[in-house]
């Protein structure tokens, strides 16, 4: 029997660089204790919600151990969680609302949350869906624009970053 | 994440905010030691007639990352598809509908010469 699906918030890079850490643990393993909900248990899955400007689910993950009291001034609960994976599928709030409109925690996503079994399925394919094949990457109007009008002279191939 | 073979559009922040190029993604995107990943992209072309971020927001005014296009995004399937087919477009084949003006006034020598080479025709 499948665990229960759980969201975890975690913030942006300008918020706490929670985004960068996922991204580092998912490359390179390794667990970490997460601001939980009170009973969150191992077996647990874990969704990691992104907020602000990302505001989007960007990994997975598993809850490893039982919630633990947070120390004073610390959050109420964390768990240990590992086993982080990128989704295939980031989806954003605004596509969230779209597919679940009967959800409430949808309307100001800040806390953790059960996903609803009603919408835990849905949600979990969701997110393994194969993702485009076709993106949009940002470049400076200075050197940028320049490396990109040159590259399309030469036809040379270039690195180019992007943050995912 | 970036697999070889994705196709990638290259959108120049202000004062440009436009698509102005397409290409392809040559690796898959690997981790750096900053929060960047990063993959090799070719196949660079310019775009004869550049998608500015106001004919954007007219193709698709449901769109969030349109309202701040400050970071990567991926494009859904249906969105790719019209923004592919926008990009073949010539710029004498444009018309009036399909075309957003340029804030002229905002142009930096930069963009001005960047933008007067003959490939774009402008």
């Amino acid at each position: 029997m499948k665990g229960r699906l759980l969201i975890l918030i975690g913030g942006s890079d300008e918020q706490n660089a929670d985004y960068s850490l996922v991204h580092r643990r998912a490359q390179r393993g390794g667990t970490t204790n997460w601001s939980s909900l009170k009973d969150s248990h191992p077996g647990d899955r874990v969704l990691i919600y992104i907020q602000r400007p990302n505001s989007a689910l960007i990994a997975k993950a598993a809850v490893l151990a039982t919630a633990v009291k947070g120390k004073p001034g610390d959050y109420a609960y964390r768990a240990k969680i590992g086993r982080f994976e990128l989704l295939p599928n980031r989806v954003g709030i605004e596509t969230l609302r779209k597919r679940f409109p009967g959800w409430a925690w949808l309307r100001l996503p800040r806390g953790k949350a059960i996903v609803p079994a009603r919408y835990a399925d849905k949600l979990w394919k969701l997110v393994h869906q194969s993702r485009s094949n076709v993106q949009i990457l940002i470049s400076n109007s200075g050197y940028g624009q320049d490396l990109l009008a040159k590259l399309a002279r030469t036809g040379n191939r270039k690195s180019g970053r992007r943050p995912s | 994440m970036t697999t070889a073979g994705d196709t990638v559009f290259f959108y120049v922040e202000a004062p440009t905010s436009a698509i102005v190029a397409v290409g392809k993604a040559m690796t898959p995107a690997r981790a750096t030691d900053r929060k960047w990943y990063e993959a090799r992209v070719g196949k660079v072309r310019l775009l004869d007639s550049p998608i500015s971020l106001a004919e954007l927001r007219t193709m698709f005014p449901d769109w969030a990352w349109l309202r701040n296009a400050n970071m990567f995004a991926y494009v859904s399937p249906d969105k790719a598809e019209t923004l592919i087919e926008r990009s073949k477009i010539k710029s004498q084949k444009l018309t009036r509908a399909q075309t957003v003006p340029w804030v002229l006034g905002l142009e930096t020598p930069r963009r001005t010469h960047l933008w007067s080479e003959p490939q774009y025709g402008r």
